[in-house]
């Protein structure tokens, strides 16, 4: 997998389905059978990812919407986006779709 | 149309078109949701059920069937069916206000295999609302749902409900029972069914470590 940086894009897999439950959301690996745990903020990233949009532009909407220093989010942003491509629940692409 | 999706649960319907679904069912205590389980999902759930093991239930005389073991795809249907939109809807429809949860499994009804589920209600715990979503590989024939109300002989509703993800919702009352008539053919009628009741929802199940697949569906 390469080094995670700001300038790509994550799409779900195809095995990943998901659901916003109250305050937080799940989801289930359809290859694993497990389920993965969102809370709000990490609901929130994934929203923004699904959107289609690079990690940057995802780093940039969580710095409007929550109240955390930029360098907190964006290394969280970062560490997120990495755990969700180790668990296969998500694949990398450049931002013009490679 | 009401649709589950890999996302979320998608409503397309006018809140008039809601009331009528709420009068409807008041009416009939039973309603069709054409194409409520989206074609991607039913295919991940048809895939899924032809390489499925399944054991033989019985329940006392009413019904024998067989079901699905316990695997990703009764997760997934688990998880898409306990969405909070769909249980909202559920409950504005059917003007059930105590459901918090969805608990079922998969299973199916062959022809000539004895297979039959003869009048019954259902009534059992928390049980308020009754699912069926028809996951048949190809469309089966009998297979009839019916509804009536208990003293009267006479069938209130019926459909056979063959639609490629279609579902349906009916009342589970002290008053009403209901039966699903003989498979005919060589297709099986395969469905998620079970019950929209009140209790732990999913979310309180996952956090206290809870597989909400090893909650029994049936008494």
């Amino acid at each position: 997998m390469p080094e995670l940086s700001l300038d790509l894009c994550l799409t779900p897999s195809d095995q990943v389905v998901m659901r916003e439950l109250p305050g937080e959301s799940v989801l289930l690996d359809l290859k694993s059978g497990f389920y993965f745990g969102l809370n709000e903020v990490g609901t929130r990233a994934w929203s923004l990812m699904m959107q289609g949009g690079s990690l940057q532009d995802v780093n940039a909407s969580l710095h409007e919407e929550f109240d955390a220093p930029p360098a907190v989010i964006q290394a969280e942003l970062l560490r997120f986006a990495g755990e969700l491509c180790a668990h296969g629940l998500c694949r990398v692409e450049e931002k013009d779709g490679r | 149309m009401l649709q589950l999706t890999r996302s979320a649960f998608v409503c397309t319907e006018s809140p008039e078109s809601l009331a009528e679904m709420r009068r409807c069912f008041d009416r009939s205590h039973g309603i069709h949701l054409p194409g409520f389980l989206h074609p991607q999902l039913l295919d991940i759930a048809q895939r899924s059920i032809r390489e499925a093991s399944f054991y033989d239930r019985a329940d006392e005389d009413l019904a024998l069937e067989q079901c699905m073991h316990n695997n990703t795809l009764v997760a997934m249907l688990y998880l898409i069916v306990n969405d909070q939109g769909l249980l909202g809807t559920v409950r504005h429809i059917t003007g059930c206000d105590s459901i918090t949860a969805f608990i079922g499994r998969v299973y199916q009804m062959r022809s000539g295999v004895g297979h039959y589920a003869r009048w019954h209600n259902d009534l059992y715990g928390a049980r308020r609302i009754g699912m069926s979503v028809n996951l048949s590989d190809g469309e089966f024939n009998g297979g009839i749902f019916e509804l009536r109300e208990a003293d009267a002989p006479t069938v209130r509703w019926a459909i056979a409900n063959t639609g490629p993800g279609d579902a349906i919702l009916f009342r589970v009352a002290e008053g009403l029972q209901h039966r699903v008539t003989p498979i005919e053919g060589h297709v099986a009628r395969v469905a998620f069914a079970g019950w929209f009741q009140s209790g732990p929802d999913l979310l309180s199940l996952l956090k206290a470590g809870v597989d909400p697949r090893n909650r029994p569906a049936s008494p």
